[in-house]
């Protein structure tokens, strides 16, 4: 079944396969034109995910020099999009692991219901609240939200780029979605209320 | 909140939440060109590594042979290993990058054979974590060593370099997910036969 979600996003960048071997043959113009195809989806996400630019431009450039280091062994079994992005979210979750351990900026899911549950801070920046909520949800709920509903990657891209089944990545969407609108609860009514 | 509500505010999120204002791609490209492309350059051992090498290499063997003199032979039980690893030739001492690098490989055969199963798998050994962090800061010294200037080996290396960084990492429990990332980049890059390979080669260098 991984096969057939891989081969069906295979047809998708096809035309990545001729900069891919001039680039693991060390053609720095290649590698550029490669860069300049994925770079900025792959920023885009590691912006997502950590909410700072200097790190998420940290991200970026570990993501793309591990890719460009190993492209030799690239055999173009999968899409090297699919490839790229498993890259990139391995790199982004094992980076934020450690900056969580050293930064505690994130609102962990205790304080995230606490705010629902008194009611007492009416939030007026709707936003602050969801990117608490979103930043309190477990680590795989959360990235597969965020490819999903906010970067707009499908199911198929997602399982591959996490390793894991279509199905689960649904349910992790579907989880994920019912968690933010249980602690967006109270939200919700002035965000009807404009 | 229902449904349709929360649609409205991820769509919403997805133009507004987060959304990154000119990315410097240029100056992240920079420096990716100078780390992926300069580096092998700026990584080869230098006249001055290769004589230390040279020297530390003379030295060990000069002195395990004054030893095995004295003593005849190899004690059979010197050399026992304290964790279970593919067989290393006791003459494979007289270079210790190439001895460091076989121990690794022998460590780390044993590490990934004792990972747990991604599925229905039971808590990991703390010990398991433990040992990938010993062995990752051997891998990431090896990398920048003369052992590491073998384009193979060095390939090797940094695809361990990523397997034990994950292994490391793995919490106690939990780690489903992390099982699947790290059996999946064993998969794609045949790190286990890579590795049994390398090992077995080290050792036959020695004959």
């Amino acid at each position: 079944m991984l096969n057939a979600q891989l081969a069906a996003v295979a047809t998708v960048d096809d035309g990545d396969r001729s900069l891919i071997h001039r680039a693991a043959a060390g053609d720095l113009a290649a590698a550029r034109a490669l860069y300049d195809r994925h770079a900025a989806r792959v920023y885009r996400l590691a912006y997502r995910m950590c909410g700072d630019p200097d790190l998420a431009g940290d991200l970026t450039q570990d993501v793309f020099v591990r890719v460009f280091r190993q492209l030799g062994q690239f055999r173009g079994e999968s899409a090297f999009t699919t490839w790229l992005h498993r890259v990139a979210v391995t790199t982004c979750l094992n980076t934020l692991r450690k900056v969580k351990r050293f930064r505690s900026r994130e609102v962990d899911l205790e304080h995230a219901e606490d705010h629902r549950a008194t009611g007492v801070e009416r939030d007026p920046l709707l936003h602050s609240a969801l990117t608490a909520a979103i930043d309190a949800l477990p680590e795989g709920l959360r990235i597969a939200l965020v490819m999903h509903a906010i970067e707009g990657y499908t199911h198929v891209e997602i399982a591959a780029a996490l390793g894991i089944a279509e199905g689960t990545s649904k349910s992790r969407v579907f989880e994920a979605r019912a968690r933010l609108r249980e602690v967006l609860a109270d939200h919700g009514k002035e965000y009807d209320d404009g | 909140m229902d449904d349709k509500e929360l649609d409205r505010l991820l769509d919403d999120a997805a133009r507004r939440w987060r959304v990154p204002v000119d990315p410097p791609l240029d100056a992240i490209w920079s420096s990716v060109a100078s780390e992926a492309f300069q580096r092998p350059a700026r990584s080869a051992p230098g006249w001055g590594a290769v004589g230390i090498a040279a020297a530390a290499a003379l030295i060990v063997g000069v002195l395990g042979g004054r030893y095995s003199a004295r003593q005849g032979a190899f004690p059979a039980v010197a050399t026992a290993a304290r964790v279970t690893s593919l067989p290393v030739s006791p003459a494979s001492t007289a270079d210790p990058n190439q001895r460091a690098m076989s121990e690794l490989l022998g460590r780390t055969a044993v590490l990934l054979a004792a990972l747990p199963s991604d599925n229905g798998a039971p808590d990991v050994d703390p010990g398991v974590t433990v040992e990938g962090a010993r062995l990752l800061t051997i891998t990431r010294l090896l990398l920048d060593s003369p052992a590491g200037s073998d384009v193979r080996l060095h390939n090797l290396l940094q695809d361990l370099e990523l397997v034990l960084a994950q292994v490391a990492r793995l919490e106690p429990r939990h780690h489903r997910d992390e099982m699947q990332f790290i059996q999946t980049a064993l998969d794609e890059h045949d790190i286990v036969p890579r590795v049994r390979s390398a090992a077995a080669d080290l050792s036959l260098q020695d004959f």
